[in-house]
């Protein structure tokens, strides 16, 4: 939902507001390009490289938690020892920042 | 306080120069060194009055000794003073030529620019020469060695303007300094291999090998001095730094500098006689040699100065051949030189200074060097005349004067060593009689150069030009009774002087025989035998007059050898190398900068990679270390 | 849920290779785009790689805990946010300068 419907959407009226003039990119050097590419093959190598070489432990648990929604709202909103309203305000209060925020910098003159 | 008085001087002088007026500085330094003089006086009297040690000697007195720069328990610097015999008697000396040349210059020097600056000069080399004498150890004595050469540096540029006398005093101090540094192996050597730098041989503990070694040491000593005292072939100072003012001649060349080579080797005597005889013995080769080759050249040259140059290296040839016949500590069998050495050392100082300073009267008078432009001038400076009159009798040797009896016992002990040395001295003397004389009438006798006289009719001189004269002459007489050998000795017991009947007979008779030549040929008006003589001789005395031409091969060394041989590429490679070595770092600092710079380009794409690679790095780090 | 052993679940090391290659994508655009939306559309691909990987770990190293997938939950919220406020600040830039390309965007060098 909120790739689909937010993201996706501001990127797309973003792209079409900043695209003007009917400019065209200018190709891609070659130095960028390879150094890119190097650099992202190199880093894929070493990070599956360790990723695959260790042994993870899976534990195989008796008893795993049910994670349906009801788990999962008290764990959201409780205020006990592993309750996580905090980062949850927390983050609404982020989220009141970025919309003023954007607002701020986006008006128009 | 001996030596703190002068360096005072110098330091006020030298610092507060120009505020003073000329004839308060120069009472200043007048007044600073009759202080001197009188505390020397005194140490002398007292010294000498005082009862002897058990064994006859004078003590070794060092009120005061302290340790400056300790290595080992033995060797180390020591800053100190030490009276003994010969110490006080160069004191007397050095003090005595001082005053008298402070006295001569409130004169002489009237009206130059930079009268401070010369009594400030003339103070600082007091001192330094005061300091050598009394140094306790050897490199104390270096010190002030050095500080001497600088101070005569000083003096005989004293006239910077002029640029021959900038290149003597040039001359002078790199000639000085280049034996200095064989002074300064020696010195080194010595104090390794024999453990310590004082002058006691008891107090050495000889490293093994120390013995062989020894003889080097002293020898590269002497190269030191022999720089000091101006000994072939290290001469070529010494005429050239008559470009200085006359009194300074007198001070540094007649008295004090020029022996401080003499000094050096008298103070080493004891570890000469016990380690190294040999290196004695040439030493008064080079001595005899250099006398005799310094006789030759002041026979035949035009300019006062000059011919005094050369007869003080001749003289000093005669102290050092003194203390080089020397084969033994005991003055009755062998160590007669030493004595005579010192005597010599004291009258010549006395009788040098006289002479220097009667020819600046007489250059003062005649406002000329040149033998040339004087000529009868008896008449006109009486006191003068009489005073150089008395000066070149006792140099000649004739008695009662003093020159007679030092110059007496030098060749009893060169006679006592080997007849041929003794031979060889007395011809050298005949030499020094014939070319005294010879410029004795020239100057005093023979044609007056009328147009100069007409032009400028010479004068005597002031009085405090003809004091200083008057009492040198004085002590130049009264100076051969001193009992000089029951003060100053080799092995320190009183030693009373005979005079040797042979030798001195024989001194005399040759000197009488000398001068009666001189006279016969110099003292009319024309002179025919020697234009005759010069004809005949005409290239000797071509390369006499050119003394040999000594200066002209070390010029051809130096420029042709060493300049382009060895300096050439040393600059070259210092120019290259050296600069483009540190060129190169900065050319590569920049570049290395100009490289870093472009990581900030402002990119964020770019910031991002290099965020990317060094995590990279780091991750492949702690993979390959875990 | 009871884990079936007859039935062939994916392992996890599979998951991890999908998002590590979705990570890298997300690099590689980074480096190589012009466009500066583009670029921020990397860095939600790269977000959005390591939100698998928290939730990945939470279920198969860690089930009986809740933490990883609250993690990638506020992940993806904040990520919202600063998604909204970068291109807020791109089209005022826009405004400014009419260009959207990166290499405009230079004045913080030396």
């Amino acid at each position: 939902m909120v790739y689909a419907g937010g993201i996706v959407v501001l990127y797309v009226f973003s792209i079409l507001l900043t695209s003007g003039d009917g400019d065209r990119a200018e190709k891609l050097k070659r130095s960028k390009l390879i150094a890119g590419l190097g650099a992202t093959i190199g880093g894929a190598a070493i990070v599956l490289f360790i990723t695959l070489t260790h042994k993870f432990t899976t534990i195989t648990d008796p008893e795993p938690i049910e994670t349906n929604i009801k788990t999962i709202g008290h764990a959201l909103l409780g205020s006990d020892k592993y309750g996580y309203v905090l980062p949850f305000e927390a983050v609404s209060i982020l989220l009141l920042a970025c919309i003023v925020g954007g607002l701020l910098i986006a008006r128009k003159r | 306080m001996i030596l703190i008085l002068p360096m005072l001087s110098f330091l006020i002088l030298g610092i507060g120069g120009k505020w003073f007026k000329p004839v308060d500085a120069g009472r200043l330094g007048t007044l600073s060194l009759s202080l001197v003089t009188l505390l020397s006086y005194l140490t002398a009297w007292f010294y000498f009055t005082a009862p002897r040690t058990a064994e006859g000697t004078y003590a070794t007195l060092m009120p005061y000794n302290f340790t400056w720069l300790p290595f080992t328990e033995t060797l180390h610097f020591d800053l100190g003073i030490m009276l003994d015999p010969i110490s006080v008697m160069m004191l007397v000396v050095i003090s005595t030529v001082s005053l008298m040349v402070h006295l001569y210059s409130f004169s002489y020097m009237k009206g130059e620019k930079g009268f401070q600056r010369y009594y400030a000069f003339l103070s600082l080399f007091t001192m330094s020469m005061l300091g050598l004498v009394v140094a306790t150890n050897i490199f104390q004595m270096y010190l002030f060695w050095e500080l001497v050469g600088v101070s005569s540096y000083l003096l005989i540029g004293f006239y910077y303007t002029k640029a021959s006398a900038v290149a003597a005093s040039k001359k002078a101090f790199i000639v000085t300094r280049f034996a200095d540094l064989g002074f300064l192996i020696g010195i080194l050597l010595y104090g390794y291999y024999g453990g310590t730098f004082s002058f006691t041989p008891d107090a050495m503990s000889l490293v093994t090998g120390g013995a062989v070694m020894l003889p080097l040491a002293l020898g590269l000593m002497f190269v030191g001095g022999a720089g000091k005292s101006a000994m072939f072939p290290l001469h070529i100072w010494l005429p050239d730094a008559m470009e200085g003012p006359t009194p300074v001649s007198a001070l540094i060349h007649a008295a004090t500098m020029v022996v401080a080579g003499v000094y050096l080797v008298a103070r080493m005597f004891p570890l000469f006689i016990a380690y190294a005889p040999d290196v004695l013995h040439i030493i008064g080769w080079v001595g005899a040699f250099t006398a005799f080759f310094a006789a030759s050249i002041a026979c035949v040259q035009t300019d006062i100065k000059r011919v005094l140059a050369f007869s003080t290296i001749s003289q000093i040839g005669f102290m050092i051949v003194a203390l080089g016949v020397c084969t033994s500590m005991n003055p009755h069998e062998g160590g007669l030189g030493y004595m005579a050495s010192m005597f010599h050392l004291f009258t010549h100082a006395m009788f040098k200074a006289l002479l220097f300073l009667g020819a600046g009267s007489i250059i003062h008078a005649v406002h000329s060097n040149e033998m040339s432009a004087m000529g009868g001038l008896r008449k006109y400076m009486p006191i003068t005349h009489i005073t150089f009159l008395i000066a070149c009798l006792a140099i000649a040797g004739i008695p009662p004067f003093s020159g007679f009896f030092s110059k007496d016992e030098i060749l009893a002990a060169c006679f006592e060593y080997s007849p041929i040395m003794g031979w060889v001295m007395t011809i050298i003397a005949a030499m020094t009689a014939f070319y005294m004389f010879r410029l004795y009438y020239g100057i005093f006798w023979g044609k007056e150069n009328k147009e100069l006289h007409d032009a400028h009719t010479p004068h005597e001189s002031p009085l405090a030009m003809t004091f200083p004269l008057m009492f040198l002459a004085a002590i130049t007489c009264v100076a051969g009774f001193i009992p000089f050998g029951t003060l100053v000795s080799s092995n320190g017991e009183a030693y009373h002087i005979h005079l040797d009947a042979t030798v001195a007979i024989t001194s005399v008779v040759i000197a009488i025989i000398s001068i009666s030549l001189a006279t016969w040929i110099y003292m009319r008006p024309t002179q025919p035998v020697a234009d005759m003589l010069g004809k005949r001789f005409a290239r000797l005395h071509n390369a006499a007059s050119h003394r040999f031409y000594i200066d002209e091969v070390y010029q051809f060394v130096t420029h042709k050898i060493i300049f382009r041989c060895i300096s050439t590429p040393i600059a070259w490679f210092d120019r290259h190398v050296v600069d483009g070595f540190f060129d190169f770092l900065a050319w590569g600092t920049h570049a290395t900068s100009d490289e870093i710079r472009d990581l900030q380009s402002g990119q964020v794409q770019q910031y991002a990679f290099v965020f990317l690679l060094g995590t990279l790095a780091l991750i492949v780090t702690l993979l390959l270390t875990f | 849920m009871h884990v079936n052993d007859k039935i062939m679940t994916i392992h996890m090391e599979y998951y991890l290779i999908v998002s590590a290659i979705m990570f890298f994508a997300g690099i590689y655009g980074f480096f190589t785009r012009r466009n500066t939306l583009a670029i921020l559309i990397s860095i939600e691909l790269i977000l959005n790689a390591t939100d698998i990987n928290f939730a990945v770990f939470n279920r198969f190293l860690f089930p009986t805990g809740l933490e990883g997938h609250f993690f990638a939950l506020f992940s993806i919220a904040i990520s919202a946010a600063e998604t909204a406020v970068a291109i807020a600040i791109m089209i005022n830039i826009y405004r400014n300068i009419r260009n959207i390309q990166v290499k405009n965007l230079n004045e913080m060098k030396w």
